[in-house]
C-alpha cells in the first residue's frame, strides 16, 4: 500500500470511529480531500504540477519565462500583471486532462512535446509549470484563483523578493497554514540582483529564520535573479529533482491528508487516555454491589436462615414461639424463591441508589478518560452514564433477582436435630404421663426393680429430667450451629450476588465504556497514522 | 472630497462641550467590555482599539491645541523606503534603513528644536513612551530634534503595517490614527498591494488628509506606474491627493537620497510649514473626519456591546435554569418520601420496631423478645447515618449532572465554548463539592437537632423531650421532613407516610401537633436554604466567567450617553 493509501485508510477509519462525535460539517473537508486525491491519482502520474506563487511584483512571470526558456508570460511594470494562470507542460501526453481538471483555460495551456526548445537537458520531462496571479493585490479575484490552483499543486515554488519577503500577506495566509506541506515547497528569493552580496546573504538568513519559526525548517531557500540568471540553475536542478522522483504529487496529497488530520486532531484531540484500569473497575463493581443492596440481602439471608434453623431445630414448644418472629426476607420481597424478588433492591431508596450508581459510573468514566477532548468525553459520558444509570440499575435488579440465594436448601442436620428434639419432647411427655399414671397406680413406676436410680429419682422423673436437659442442650447446640450455618449461607449468597453483579457490570457498563474507549483509540491511531 | 474648509476660529471648535463630550466618549469606549468571544468579536475589538486610540492619542489633544505643529506620519508597506525618505527629507541619517524586513521597529519622530516641548509633553500619543536613544522597547517612540526641519511640521517614520510583525502593525495603526497628515509611501512593486489599499480606503472613509509618494520606481517604469496609481487613487475616492514620485536610486552613506530626487516632497512640506492657514485646514479636515468616523464607530461598538449583552444573558440563563432545576429536583427528592423507601426506612423500622424509641419514651417495657433473640437494637445514629449519606449522595450526583448540563448548553455557542476552553474542568462539579455536600448534610442535622432542643426547652415538653433524647427526636423530625407529609392526617398517608405517621405520632406526643408541623416546615426550609447556598456557589463558577450584568448595562448607557453628548453639539455646529 502506498503511503497515501495507508494514510487515507487511516483517516477514514478515524472518521468512521468518530461517528457523530465530531460535527459532520467539520469532517466534510476530509471527504473533499479524499475525492481530490483520487481524482489526482486517476490523472497523469507522469506529470508534476509546479506552481509559481507569490506576491505581485516579485517576478513570478519573469521566472516562468526564464525557466521555460520561452517568453510566454507577460511581464510588466503595472501591478498586478498576471490575472489568469498560465501553464506550460513538457513531455508525455496527459497534461491537457490534468490542466483541464485544474481549470486552466485551454487558451493558457502550452504543451511542448519536445523538450529540445527549452531546458537543455531532459530534466523537465513531465513538468507542468504554472504561473499564478498574485495573492496580495487589490484585485481580489486573483486571490481566489491562487487559492483554487494551490489545491492542485504538486510542488509550490514560493517566489519572494527583497521588498516583500516578510509580508504578512504571504506568511500568515499561505506559508504558516501550509507548514504541513513544507516537503512540497521550495522558497525562492527573487530579484537578488537588487541587493549587494552581503545584503543578500543577510536577507536570506533572515528569511530562513522566519521560515524556521513557521515550521519550514529544512526547506531550501534559493536566491535567484530572473534578470541576471543567478540562482536559476539551482532552482532548475531542484525542480528537476522533484520531477524525476515522480513522487511530488503523492507527497503533496499526503501533506493534504496530514493537514486534514491535524485539523481534526485540533477539534477532537488525539491525546492517549489511561483507559479503564483494574482498580477503577473493581471500585465500580464494589459500589454497584452496595447499590444493589447486596449487604442488606446478605444480612436478611443470615437472619432468615438463622430463624428457619431455629424453627426446624428448636425444642418444639419454643419453636412455635419462634415462628411468630418476622422473616426479614419476606420484608425485602423475597419469598421462598429468589425469583419472586424482582424488587430485590428494595433495601435501597431508588433515588439514592440512582445517585450513587450515577456517581460511580461518572467517576469510573472520568478516571478512564483523563485528557480526552470535550466532544469525545461528552460522547463517552452519554454512552456510559447518560441515561445509563437507570438502565444499569434495572440490569442489576434483574441479575440480583436471578440469583438463587440457597434458601430452599434444608440441611439434613435440621431434620435430625428436629427428630431428636421430638424424641426428647416425647420423653418428657412420656415421663410425665408415666408419672401421672403411676400416681393413680395404673402402671408400675418401677417395673425393673433393682435398676440403678441416680439421684434417687424414679424412672418417670428421670425421663422428664433427661428429656428436658437433653432438649435444652440440643437447642443451644443447634442455635450455635444454626448461626454458623446462617453466616455461611449469607456469605455464599453474597458471593453469588457479587459475582452476578460483577458479570452484569462487565456485560453492560464496562463493555459500553470499553467500546467507547476503543472507538477513541481507533480515532487516535487513525489520526496518528495520517499525521505521521 | 469636501471644499477646503474655511478656518474657523479655534474657540468655535472647542465650544459646545465638544471637547468634553469627546473625552467622555473616549472613556466610554475604553470602558466598553467586549469580553465574550461572540462571533466577529475580534473585529469589534479592533474597532474599539482604533477609536480609543484615535480619540485619546489624537482627537482630544489636537482639539485642545489646534495650533500645535503638524504631525506628518510617513507610513506604508515594509520595504517601500519610508525610512530612506525620512532621512532624505531631513538631510541626514535619523532612522535606520536596511534590507532586513521589517526594518523600522521603533518609530522615529523628527521635529524642529522649537517644537520639542509640544511633542515631549506627551499630549499627542500620551500612551507611548518617548526616548532619545535607539532602544527597541515596545510601544516607544524615538524623538529627534533636527534643525534642518522647519518649525510647525514634524515627520514621523512609522513601522510598516503589512509585515509578519504584529506589534509593528498595531503601532503603525496607532500612529496613523494620530496623524494630521499621512504621507503614504509605496513603490513600483507595492503600489497594487491589497493591505495598504485597505488602509488608504479607511483613511479616505474618514476624510483624513493624505499625500502619496511613489518611491523606488525606476525611470522607465515611472510614467506608466504613476498614471496607473493616479487612476487607482481616483477610483478609491482619493482623486485630489498630492502625488509625488521618488526615483529609485542608491542612497549615500548617510542613507540620504540625492536632494533633487526628493525635492518635490521637501518643497511641499516647506510650504506647509510656512503657511499656517493651510496647515490648519489640513488639521481641521482630518479632525472632523476623525470625529465623524469615531462617532460612527462608537455606534457600531454599541451594536457590539448589545451582542455581548445578549450572549451574556443567554449564557447566564443557561446556568440559572440548570441550577434552579437542580435545586427543585433535590428538594423534591428529599421531601417526596422516596428517601424513606430505602435504607432509611429499614433503619427507621428497625429503630421503631426494636422498641428503642418506645423504650426511651416509656423507660418501662423492654422487648423481651428482642432480649430472647439477642436482636441488636438500632440506634438513632444509624438511622441518621443512613438518611444523611443518602442525602449527601443525591446532592453530589445532582451537582455533577448540573455542571455537565451547563457545559453542554454552553458548548452550543462560540462564546460559551471559548469560556469552557479557557477554564478547564468546568464540566465537572467543583473539587470540594463532596466535602461541602457532606457538610450540608451534617450541618442540617445539627440545625434540626437545635430546633428540637429549642422546642424542648419549654418546661412542659422538656421532660418528655429529654426522656426521648434529642437524637431520637431529631431523627424523628428528619423522617417527618423526608416524608414530606407534615400536616397531613394519617388517612392521607401512603406507604412512606405510614412510617412518617409513626414518627409524627411520636413527635406529637412530645411537642404537640401544631409545633411538629412548624418544626417540620422550618427544618425543610433550612435544608432548602443550605442547598441553595451550595448550588449558588456551584453556579457562580460559571457566572463569574461572565461579565457582570449591571456593569454591562452601565457600559451600555454610558456609551449611548457619550455618543449623544458628542453628536448633539456637532450636529448644531455643522448642520
Amino acid at each position: 500500500m502506498s503511503a497515501l493509501d495507508e494514510r487515507v485508510a487511516a483517516l477514514r477509519s478515524a472518521i468512521d470511529a468518530a461517528g457523530d462525535v465530531i460535527d459532520p460539517a467539520l469532517v466534510a473537508p476530509a471527504e473533499a480531500t479524499f475525492t481530490h486525491a483520487r481524482e489526482r491519482l486517476d490523472l497523469s502520474a507522469q506529470h508534476t504540477v509546479v506552481v509559481l506563487a507569490g506576491s505581485t511584483g516579485s517576478g513570478k512571470s519573469s521566472l516562468f519565462n526564464r525557466l521555460s526558456g520561452l517568453e510566454l508570460a507577460e511581464v510588466g511594470y503595472l501591478r498586478p500583471t498576471t490575472s489568469t494562470p498560465l501553464a506550460c507542460a513538457w513531455g508525455p501526453a496527459g497534461a491537457t486532462e490534468l490542466l483541464d481538471w485544474i481549470g486552466v483555460s485551454r487558451r493558457e495551456q502550452i504543451t511542448r512535446r519536445s523538450v529540445l526548445d527549452a531546458p537543455q537537458d531532459d530534466s523537465f520531462e513531465g513538468l507542468v509549470l504554472l504561473d499564478l496571479p498574485d495573492h496580495d493585490s487589490v484585485v481580489l479575484e486573483n486571490q481566489e484563483v491562487v487559492d483554487h490552483v494551490a489545491r492542485y499543486a504538486d510542488l509550490f515554488v514560493w517566489v519572494l523578493d527583497p521588498q516583500k519577503y516578510a509580508d504578512a500577506a504571504i506568511h500568515a495566509r499561505y506559508l504558516r497554514p501550509l507548514a504541513t506541506h513544507k516537503d512540497s515547497s521550495v522558497i525562492v528569493l527573487n530579484q537578488a540582483d537588487r541587493l549587494s552580496e552581503t545584503d543578500l546573504k543577510m536577507a536570506v538568513e533572515d528569511l530562513q529564520q522566519i521560515l524556521e519559526r513557521e515550521g519550514f525548517a529544512g526547506v531550501p531557500v534559493i536566491a535567484t535573479s530572473a534578470l541576471t540568471g543567478a540562482g536559476l540553475p539551482e532552482l532548475r536542478a531542484e525542480i528537476g529533482r522533484r520531477i524525476t522522483s515522480k513522487r511530488a504529487s503523492q507527497a503533496r496529497l499526503v501533506a493534504d491528508v496530514r493537514l486534514v488530520a491535524q485539523r481534526l486532531a485540533e477539534i477532537g484531540g488525539a491525546e492517549p487516555v489511561p483507559g479503564l484500569d483494574r482498580e477503577t473497575r473493581d471500585a465500580l463493581v464494589e459500589t454497584l454491589v452496595a447499590c444493589a443492596g447486596v449487604p442488606q440481602i446478605a444480612d436478611a439471608v443470615e437472619d432468615s436462615m438463622a430463624r428457619r434453623a431455629v424453627v426446624a431445630t428448636d425444642w418444639p414448644l419454643i419453636g412455635w414461639v419462634g415462628r411468630l418472629r418476622h422473616d426479614p426476607l419476606r420484608e425485602l420481597g423475597f419469598g421462598r424463591s429468589a425469583r419472586d424478588a424482582v424488587a430485590g433492591t428494595m433495601a435501597i431508596s431508588p433515588s439514592v441508589q440512582r445517585a450513587r450508581a450515577d456517581l460511580a459510573l461518572r467517576e469510573a468514566t472520568e478516571a478512564a478518560t483523563v485528557g480526552m477532548s470535550r466532544p469525545w468525553r461528552a460522547s463517552v459520558i452519554d454512552a456510559v452514564v447518560g441515561d445509563g444509570a437507570r438502565a444499569v440499575i434495572d440490569e442489576l435488579d434483574e441479575s440480583v433477582a436471578g440469583v438463587d440465594l440457597g434458601l430452599k436448601h434444608r440441611p439434613l442436620w435440621w431434620t435430625a436435630v428436629g427428630a431428636l428434639q421430638w424424641l426428647t419432647f416425647l420423653a418428657v411427655i412420656g415421663g410425665a404421663a408415666w408419672a401421672v399414671a403411676s400416681v393413680f397406680d395404673l402402671v408400675d413406676p418401677d417395673p425393673w426393680a433393682g435398676a440403678p436410680r441416680p439421684l434417687g429419682l424414679s424412672l418417670p422423673l428421670l425421663f422428664i429430667a433427661c428429656g428436658l436437659l437433653f432438649g435444652i442442650a440440643l437447642t443451644m447446640g443447634a442455635r450455635w450451629l444454626g448461626g454458623v450455618g446462617a453466616r455461611r449461607a449469607a456469605a455464599r449468597a453474597e458471593g453469588k450476588l457479587t459475582e452476578a453483579i460483577n458479570r452484569t457490570t462487565e456485560r453492560s457498563v464496562v463493555a459500553r465504556l470499553r467500546s467507547e474507549l476503543d472507538r477513541y483509540e481507533r480515532w487516535c491511531n487513525g489520526l496518528a497514522t495520517a499525521m505521521r | 472630497m469636501t471644499e477646503p474648509t474655511a478656518v474657523p476660529p479655534r474657540e468655535a471648535v472647542v465650544e459646545d462641550g465638544l471637547l468634553q463630550g469627546l473625552s467622555g466618549l473616549a472613556a466610554a469606549v475604553v470602558a466598553t467590555p467586549l469580553v465574550l468571544e461572540v462571533p466577529e468579536v475580534e473585529r469589534d475589538r479592533a474597532v474599539q482599539r482604533e477609536v480609543a486610540e484615535q480619540l485619546g492619542d489624537y482627537v482630544v489633544p489636537r482639539l485642545e491645541n489646534i495650533g500645535a505643529p503638524l504631525l506628518v506620519v510617513v507610513g506604508g508597506s515594509t520595504g517601500a523606503g519610508k525610512s530612506t525618505l525620512v532621512n532624505s527629507i531631513v538631510g541626514r541619517r535619523v532612522t535606520a534603513t536596511g534590507v532586513l524586513r521589517p526594518t523600522t521597529r521603533t518609530p522615529v519622530l523628527v521635529h524642529h528644536p522649537a517644537d520639542t516641548e509640544w511633542f515631549r509633553s506627551g499630549r499627542i500619543l500620551p500612551e507611548v513612551a518617548r526616548t532619545g536613544s535607539n532602544s527597541r522597547r515596545a510601544n516607544t517612540i524615538r524623538q529627534v530634534a533636527c534643525s534642518t526641519l522647519w518649525p510647525g511640521v514634524a515627520v514621523l517614520d512609522a513601522p510598516d503595517f503589512d509585515s509578519i510583525d504584529e506589534t509593528n502593525r498595531e503601532m503603525a495603526e496607532q500612529l496613523l490614527g494620530a496623524a494630521d497628515l499621512w504621507l503614504f509611501v509605496t513603490s513600483a512593486a507595492r503600489y497594487a498591494d491589497q493591505v495598504p489599499w485597505d488602509y488608504l480606503r479607511r483613511a479616505a472613509d474618514r476624510d483624513a488628509s493624505i499625500a502619496v509618494v511613489l518611491d523606488r520606481t525606476s525611470n522607465e517604469a515611472l510614467v506608466e506606474v504613476r498614471r496607473h496609481l493616479a487612476r487607482m487613487l481616483s477610483e478609491h475616492g482619493l482623486a485630489d491627493v498630492a502625488l509625488f514620485s521618488v526615483p529609485e536610486s542608491v542612497p549615500d552613506s548617510e542613507g540620504v537620497l540625492p536632494p533633487s530626487d526628493v525635492e518635490q516632497v521637501v518643497t511641499w512640506l516647506h510650504v506647509l510649514a510656512d503657511d499656517e492657514a493651510q496647515r490648519r485646514a489640513i488639521v481641521l479636515k482630518t479632525l472632523q473626519g476623525a470625529i465623524l468616523h469615531d462617532i460612527e464607530a462608537s455606534r457600531r461598538l454599541g451594536g457590539a456591546l448589545a451582542r455581548q449583552v445578549e450572549a451574556a444573558g443567554q449564557l447566564r440563563e443557561d446556568v440559572e435554569s440548570v441550577y434552579l432545576g437542580a435545586h427543585r429536583d433535590l428538594m423534591t427528592a428529599a421531601t417526596d418520601g422516596t428517601m424513606l423507601r430505602g435504607e432509611v426506612l429499614a433503619r427507621w423500622q428497625d429503630f421503631v420496631g426494636s422498641g428503642e424509641i418506645f423504650r426511651k419514651l416509656e423507660r418501662t417495657v423492654g422487648s423481651w423478645r428482642d432480649r430472647l433473640f439477642k436482636r441488636r437494637a438500632t440506634t438513632p445514629e444509624e438511622v441518621e447515618e443512613a438518611a444523611l449519606s443518602g442525602l449527601h449522595l443525591m446532592i453530589l450526583d445532582r451537582a455533577e449532572r448540573a455542571a455537565e448540563e451547563v457545559a453542554r448548553a454552553w458548548d452550543g455557542s462560540e462564546a460559551g465554548r471559548a469560556l469552557l476552553d479557557r477554564q478547564r474542568g468546568l464540566d465537572r462539579a467543583s473539587r470540594d463539592v463532596r466535602v461541602r455536600a457532606e457538610r450540608i448534610a451534617r450541618e442540617w442535622r445539627e440545625s434540626v437537632f437545635e430546633l428540637v432542643a429549642e422546642q424542648g426547652a419549654d418546661k412542659k415538653t422538656k421532660a418528655r423531650a429529654l426522656s426521648l433524647g434529642v437524637n431520637a427526636a431529631g431523627v424523628t423530625l428528619m423522617v417527618v421532613v423526608f416524608a414530606g407529609t407534615a400536616g397531613l392526617t394519617g388517612a392521607e398517608l401512603g406507604i412512606a407516610g405510614g412510617t412518617a405517621a409513626a414518627a409524627q405520632a411520636v413527635l406529637n406526643a412530645v411537642f404537640g401537633d401544631q409545633a411538629v408541623r412548624a418544626l417540620a416546615e422550618q427544618a425543610g426550609k433550612d435544608l432548602s436554604r443550605r442547598l441553595d447556598d451550595l448550588l449558588e456557589s456551584e453556579a457562580n463558577r460559571f457566572l463569574d466567567l461572565l461579565p457582570d450584568p449591571g456593569a454591562l448595562e452601565t457600559a451600555q448607557w454610558q456609551l449611548e450617553a457619550a455618543i449623544v453628548a458628542v453628536d448633539k453639539p456637532r450636529g448644531r455646529r455643522s448642520r
